[in-house]
C-alpha cells in the first residue's frame, strides 16, 4: 500500500478493515459501472471502436488493480500455525482455488462455443465476457493471494527481495507483451526481445526463489498427493484457459474486442509465474516422495516424544497406580496393539492387574495361573519383542487363549531400580511390531521411572511439610512445659536453658516448690531423643507438678516420682533426674537419680557430686529408695551450683573429642563471673566453639545458680 | 559424635550361655540390633546372658535401654544377663545410672560364666 494512500487512511481516520469494506465496495460499484458503460457504448454505435477499446482498457486496468491489491490487503498469514496446521489450511484454499478454477474454465468453454456460433456478436455475448472478466480477476486474485500467503508463511530473510525484483519483471515483461498485443504484429523485435528476456529472468527468479519448501517432506503420502493434484489441476484449467484464448483469437479477430486485453498481457504473465511456481513445489513434492515414510516414522517418534514428556509433567501428583495406567495406554497406543495388559507386583507374587485392553478377564485369570509363565514376565529385565508368538513353546498360555495373538512385547515398569510391574503388547500379526517400538517404549520406560519417582517425591515433601508444621506445634507446646519465669530469688541468681538436637527433646528442667514451699530445681534427661522421649518429659512434668507439693524433701520427691512414673513409661525407657532444694540461708538439698555429676563451686573450688541414685523408671521402690543418696551442703556468697545433662558434656568436635567437665569448672572457677546468666552465655559461646557443627546431637541442658547476698536488703 | 553405624554384634555359645561380644556405638540406631539378638536368644528359651563389652566403644541411653527392656522377662525365668569387660568410660555410663545396682557387672567372662554354672548347680542342689 503506497504512503500516500496511508496518509489519506489516517486522515480518515479509517481502520485497516473499513478501508477493505471501502475498496471492495468501490470494486464491486465499478465493476457494475464498467459492465454498464460497455454495454451503453456497444448499443450506442458501433463507430465509437476507438474511444470503446480505449474505455476497455483503461476500466480493465484499472479493475486487475484493484482487485488485486485488494486481495493482497487480506493476505495474512499467522506465522506461528504449525506446519501440520497450515498445511490443511493451504490444502483447503487450494481446493476452493480449484473449485473456482473448475467454474471459470467451463465458463469460459461454453462461451467460447457460445461466440463460435454467433459469428455477430450481440449484447448478451458481451455481457457473458464481461462478467467472465470480472470472475477471472477474482479467481487469479485469489490465486495471488494464495501464492503470496504461501511465500510469507514460508519467508526466508531475502524473500523481500526477490518479490520487488519478480514485481518489477512482472509489470516490464507485462507491458512489453500489451505491446505486442497492441500493436498486433510480430515484427517489432526489439519489445519481442526484451519482452522474452525479462521473461525468461521472472521464470528463472520464481522457479528459483528461496523458499523453505523442507515441510512439504513431512507431509504424509496423502498429502502430498493432494498437493499434487490441486496444483497439476489448477495449472491445467490455467493452461487451457490460455489455448482457449489464444485459438480463439485464430480463427476469430473480430471478437477481439471483446476480449480483455489485459488477459494476454499481466494476466499471462501472471499464470506464468503461478505456473513456474507451481511447477517448483510439485517437484519438491516428487522429491520428498521417496523419503515420505522415513518422515512419517519420525514425525510419530517426535509427537511420541512430546506425548512421554507431557506425560512426565501431567502425573507429577497422580497416585503410582494411575501413572502406570496411563504409561501402558501410552504403551498401546504408540505401538498401536491390539491388546494389552499391566500386571503390577506387590512383594508376592501373583500380582493384581493394573491395565487391560481387549482382553477378557477370564483370559487373563487363566494366563495368570501358569506362574511360571508370570515368572519369566517377571525375569524379563528390558523390553523384549517376540515377533512370532508360535515359534516360543512356552508362549503357550497365550496361545490357548487369546487365539489372534501373532506376535507381542514385554515391557517391564520400573521406578528407579525397583520392579513394578510388566507391560504385555499383542498383535495379531507376526512380526508386526518394529525395531523402533523398542526403543520407544524404553524411552517410556525411562520417563515412567522418573514419573514415578517425582511422584514419590512429591509425596514425601508433602508428608514432610506437614511433619515439619505438627512437630512446631509440638515444639511450641513442649516449650509452653518449661518455666517461663524468671528464676532468680532475692539470694540466688538462676538462669536456665535448653536446646533440643530436633525439635522437640526428652530435656526438661523446672522450678517447683516442695510442701513446706521450699524452691527446688529440677533437671531431667530421658532416654532417647525426639517426640517419644518429648512425650514421657510431658508426663514428667505433670507427675512433677502433682508430685512436688506432697514431697517433704527432694529425696521424698524422687521416690515418689519413680513409684509414680516406674512401669508407666516403659521398660526400654527411664528418666535421670537431678533435684536440687535451696534455702535463704545458702543450704542446699541434692539428689541425683542416675543423672549426670552436679558440680559446686564454694571458694574457687569445684567439686563434682555424685551422691548414689538410680534412674528413675528402672526399678521398682524398694531397691530405688534404698540407694538414693541426699547430700547436704551449706553454700557461701559467690558459691555456684551447675546442673547439666549429658548432652553438654558429651558435645563432641571434629577430632571427636568429647566437651567434658573441665571447660565448665574453668568457666564456674572464673571469680568475675557474678550472674548465673553471664555463666551460661560463657557455657554456650565455649560449646559452639567447641563443637564440630551447629547441630549438636543430643538435647542439651544447663542451670546455673550462684548464691549471692540479699540485694533487696 | 559416635559414627553409629559402626556397631556389630557376634554370638557364641559356651555352656549353655549365649555370650554377645558388641563392639562400636550402641545407640538409638543401632540397639534395635541388640534388641532382635536378645529376642531370638529368648526365643530359643535360652535366658542365660552374656554380654561382653570389650570392643563397645560408646553406649547411649537408648543402648541402655535394651538391658531394662529384658532383664525382668529372663530373670522371672530363672535367667539372667550379665555384663562383662567393660571399658572404663562405658563402665561410667552404667554407673551414673546406677546399673551396677540392677545388673551383675563382671570385670572379666570367667567370672561371669562361673556365677551362671555355681548357680545352675545351687538350683540342681536344691
Amino acid at each position: 500500500m503506497p504512503s500516500v494512500l496511508k496518509d489519506i487512511i489516517s486522515k480518515l481516520k479509517l481502520n485497516y478493515s473499513s478501508y477493505r469494506i471501502v475498496t471492495l465496495f468501490a470494486i464491486v460499484l465499478f465493476s457494475f459501472a464498467k459492465i454498464a458503460l460497455d454495454i451503453t457504448f456497444f448499443s450506442i454505435n458501433e463507430n465509437f471502436f476507438l474511444t470503446f477499446n480505449l474505455w476497455h482498457y483503461i476500466s480493465e486496468i484499472v479493475l486487475f488493480a484493484s482487485f488485486v491489491s485488494y486481495q493482497f490487503t487480506l493476505a495474512r498469514i499467522n506465522r506461528n500455525l504449525e506446519h501440520n496446521q497450515i498445511s490443511i489450511i493451504f490444502n483447503k484454499r487450494l481446493k476452493g482455488l480449484l473449485f473456482h478454477f473448475a467454474i471459470y474454465w467451463t465458463f469460459s468453454v461454453l462461451l467460447g462455443i457460445i461466440s463460435d456460433l454467433t459469428r455477430d456478436p450481440d449484447l448478451s455475448i458481451l455481457l457473458l465476457y464481461d462478467i467472465k472478466l470480472v470472475y477471472s480477476m477474482i479467481v487469479i486474485g485469489n490465486l495471488c493471494r494464495f501464492i503470496i500467503d504461501w511465500i510469507l508463511y514460508f519467508r526466508t530473510p531475502s524473500t523481500k527481495k526477490y518479490l520487488t525484483f519478480i514485481a518489477i519483471h512482472i509489470v516490464i515483461a507485462s507491458s512489453g507483451l500489451f505491446v505486442i498485443e497492441m500493436l498486433n504484429t510480430s515484427s517489432y523485435d526489439t519489445i519481442n526481445l526484451i519482452t522474452g528476456l525479462f521473461t525468461i529472468v521472472l521464470v528463472i527468479s520464481v522457479f528459483s526463489m528461496p523458499r523453505k519448501n523442507s515441510w512439504i517432506a513431512s507431509l504424509s503420502y496423502k498429502k502430498k498427493l493432494l498437493l499434487i493434484f490441486y496444483m497439476l489441476m489448477i495449472s491445467f484449467f490455467m493452461m487451457s484457459d490460455l489455448t482457449l484464448e489464444i485459438l480463439n483469437m485464430s480463427y476469430d479477430r473480430d471478437i477481439l474486442y471483446f476480449k480483455a486485453p489485459i488477459s494476454y498481457s499481466v494476466l499471462n504473465i501472471i499464470s506464468l509465474s503461478i505456473l513456474v511456481f507451481f511447477l517448483r513445489i510439485i517437484l519438491s513434492t516428487l522429491a520428498a516422495w521417496p523419503t515420505t515414510k522415513i518422515v512419517a516414522k519420525k514425525n510419530i517418534e517426535l509427537e511420541s516424544l512430546s506425548t512421554l514428556n507431557r506425560f512426565v509433567v501431567e502425573t507429577l501428583n497422580k497416585s503410582p497406580e494411575k501413572i502406570i495406567i496411563t504409561a501402558s495406554q501410552i504403551a498401546r497406543q504408540m505401538t498401536n496393539a491390539h491388546s494389552a495388559w499391566t500386571e503390577i507386583y506387590s512383594k508376592e507374587l501373583p500380582k493384581q492387574i493394573a491395565y487391560s485392553f481387549n482382553i477378557s478377564q477370564k483370559n487373563l485369570t487363566y494366563i495368570q495361573n501358569y506362574t511360571h509363565f508370570t515368572k519369566h514376565f517377571f525375569n524379563c529385565q528390558d523390553t523384549t519383542l517376540i515377533d512370532s508368538i508360535a515359534d516360543n513353546d512356552y508362549l503357550y498360555p497365550i496361545s490357548d487363549t487369546i487365539t489372534y495373538a501373532k506376535s507381542m512385547i514385554i515391557l517391564p515398569l520400573y521406578s528407579g531400580l525397583e520392579r513394578l510391574g510388566t507391560c504385555i503388547l499383542l498383535k495379531d500379526t507376526e512380526y508386526a511390531f518394529e525395531s523402533e517400538d523398542i526403543s520407544i517404549l524404553n524411552t517410556l520406560s525411562q520417563n515412567l521411572s522418573i514419573a514415578l519417582q517425582n511422584a514419590s517425591l512429591i509425596q514425601d515433601s508433602i508428608q514432610k511439610e506437614k511433619y515439619k508444621s505438627e512437630m512446631l506445634l509440638a515444639q511450641n507446646i513442649q516449650r509452653n512445659l518449661l518455666p517461663k519465669e524468671d528464676l532468680t530469688t532475692n539470694e540466688f541468681s538462676i538462669s536456665a536453658f535448653t536446646e533440643p538436637a530436633q525439635e522437640v527433646g526428652g530435656d526438661y528442667y523446672d522450678l517447683v516448690y516442695l510442701s513446706d514451699n521450699t524452691p527446688c530445681l529440677l533437671i531431667a534427661d530421658v532416654s532417647g531423643k525426639g517426640i517419644s522421649a518429648a512425650i514421657i518429659m510431658s508426663q514428667m512434668k505433670g507427675a512433677v507438678q502433682a508430685i512436688s507439693p506432697l514431697s517433704d524433701s527432694v529425696a521424698d520427691l524422687m521416690k515418689k516420682l519413680n513409684k509414680t512414673l516406674f512401669g508407666t513409661i516403659g521398660r526400654k525407657n527411664f528418666i535421670t533426674v537431678a533435684g536440687l532444694s535451696f534455702k535463704p540461708d545458702g543450704t542446699i538439698n541434692f539428689v541425683r537419680a542416675g543423672h549426670s555429676p552436679i558440680l559446686v563451686t564454694s571458694d574457687g573450688k569445684t567439686k563434682k557430686y555424685m551422691p548414689k541414685g538410680l534412674g528413675i523408671g528402672l526399678t521398682g521402690s524398694s531397691l530405688f529408695d534404698k540407694n538414693l543418696d541426699e547430700v547436704e551442703l551449706k553454700l557461701n556468697f559467690n558459691d555456684n551450683v551447675l546442673l547439666i545433662t549429658d548432652g553438654i558434656n558429651e558435645v563432641s568436635n571434629e577430632k571427636n573429642q568429647q566437651f567434658g567437665y573441665n571447660q565448665l569448672i574453668e568457666i564456674l572457677e572464673f571469680k568475675n563471673l557474678n550472674s548465673a546468666i553471664e555463666i551460661n552465655k560463657q557455657i554456650k559461646s565455649k560449646i559452639e566453639a567447641f563443637s564440630a557443627d551447629d547441630a549438636h546431637i543430643d538435647d542439651m541442658t544447663v542451670i546455673s545458680l550462684i548464691y549471692r547476698k540479699n540485694t533487696n536488703v | 559424635m559416635p559414627a553409629s553405624n559402626k556397631f556389630g554384634i557376634t554370638k557364641k555359645q559356651a555352656n549353655g550361655i549365649d555370650c554377645f561380644y558388641l563392639e562400636g556405638y550402641l545407640d538409638a540406631h543401632t540397639a534395635p540390633q541388640l534388641e532382635s539378638a536378645f529376642q531370638e536368644s529368648i526365643d530359643a528359651g535360652n535366658y542365660k546372658i552374656l554380654v561382653n563389652f570389650r570392643d563397645l566403644d560408646y553406649i547411649s541411653s537408648a543402648g541402655l535401654g535394651v538391658f531394662m527392656a529384658f532383664i525382668e522377662d529372663i530373670r522371672n525365668e530363672n535367667g539372667d544377663i550379665k555384663l562383662t569387660s567393660m571399658q572404663d568410660k562405658v563402665f561410667s555410663v552404667f554407673d551414673l545410672l546406677g546399673f551396677p545396682m540392677l545388673f551383675d557387672i563382671e570385670v572379666n567372662e570367667i567370672n561371669a560364666i562361673e556365677k551362671f554354672l555355681s548357680k545352675n548347680s545351687n538350683d540342681l542342689s536344691k
